[in-house]
């Protein structure tokens, strides 16, 4: 098991975005997974990071954080996907992501019927990935 | 706008505000080498249209500081960039998901034999041309006018160096840049690359850039 120092992770982060505002987006998410608990993370929204950042920053920089630090430079957060359909919820495996992203068409997971926009239903969230977990 | 949830479609339509956030979904999903590449390609085309927006800037940068500004876009898009590694000599820009390499040599266009030199440094120094790293690619800094004549005159050069089994083939999503594929003496098998010209050319002829250019003389 690779184990990454944190002070590691927070020279990267400030190396790649020196003084921008994601630089401290960045710091504030590694920190807001370390201080948690990895097991009761198992459902990170995009609405529950831009709590855990505050709100002196918009979508874009949000958002082009969010990126970077599930990108194999940090990845430190694994995005997951799942539909809702009239309030069900049915997680999509990246398999069946990567299949509905070059085709351009998802199956609705139970009924087998196509999913007509899947995009507008189909959302992300995130899990703490495992250089979280084995971070010393 | 207020968003709890993100959807794919609200990543799409925030890709204009953010250039490749509608590709972040399928560069984190890829498994596939092909795929990898063509989403670099796209990402690094986005990159190169961001660092032509302001040549006047450019006007003294070297190779590596240029480089080194498309490794760091790279790298907030989230990719393991690095510049200088060391691979079979230190290849100026290296891009690597899991076992996939990608290659890239830069260099400003001063003369075809001068390219000709990136070209053979990417070939037979720094690429294996193995099933991971079957691609690589060439930046062409140029901050001469007329960046197609170059690009086309370079097509020649390369076509007058009777590279094994070489073909060329024109870009989709760029028309200044092209595909050269050939066989790789190393691994014997088909290797691809992608030449990229970044236009950096700066001599405005309106009154102004007249007037800078009559004081400097």
């Amino acid at each position: 098991m690779i184990t990454i120092e944190k002070q590691q992770i927070e020279e990267q982060i400030h190396q790649d975005w020196l003084q921008q505002p994601q630089s401290q987006i960045c710091i504030a998410i590694l920190d807001y997974l370390v201080r948690s608990n990895s097991q009761h993370l198992s459902h990170i929204t995009y609405g529950s990071l831009r709590k855990v950042v505050g709100k002196a920053y918009d979508n874009q920089e949000i958002l082009a954080a969010i990126q970077y630090l599930c990108g194999d430079r940090t990845h430190l957060l694994e995005p997951k996907f799942e539909l809702i359909d009239n309030d069900d919820y049915f997680d999509i495996s990246d398999d069946e992501m990567s299949k509905a992203r070059e085709t351009g068409q998802l199956l609705h997971p139970e009924t087998g019927k196509l999913i007509g926009d899947f995009e507008d239903k189909v959302f992300i969230y995130f899990q703490p990935s495992s250089v979280v977990k084995n971070l010393a | 706008m207020d968003i709890e949830n993100l959807s794919l479609r609200q990543l799409q339509n925030l890709e204009q505000y953010i250039p490749g956030l509608n590709r972040f979904p399928s560069r984190f999903l890829v498994t596939d080498y092909s795929k990898f590449i063509e989403i670099l390609y796209k990402d690094i085309d986005d990159i190169i249209y961001q660092i032509q927006e302001n040549p006047e800037l450019r006007q003294n940068d070297g190779e590596d500081r240029l480089t080194i500004d498309i490794r760091d876009q790279l790298r907030r898009l989230g990719y393991d960039a690095s510049h200088d590694s060391k691979f079979g000599g230190h290849a100026d820009l290296l891009v690597k998901k899991g076992n996939f390499t990608w290659i890239g040599e830069a260099k400003i266009h001063s003369s075809y034999n001068y390219l000709w030199e990136g070209f053979l440094q990417l070939t037979t120094r720094y690429s294996t041309g193995d099933s991971n790293q079957r691609d690589g690619g060439i930046f062409i800094y140029i901050r001469q006018k007329n960046a197609n004549a170059i690009i086309e005159k370079w097509k020649n050069h390369l076509l007058s160096k009777e590279l094994p089994d070489y073909t060329y083939e024109e870009c989709e999503n760029r028309e200044l840049s092209f595909f050269s594929t050939h066989i790789h003496i190393g691994s014997g098998r088909d290797f691809r690359i992608k030449h990229m010209p970044v236009i950096l050319y700066f001599q405005p002829q309106d009154k102004s850039g007249r007037s800078k250019s009559e004081k400097k003389n």
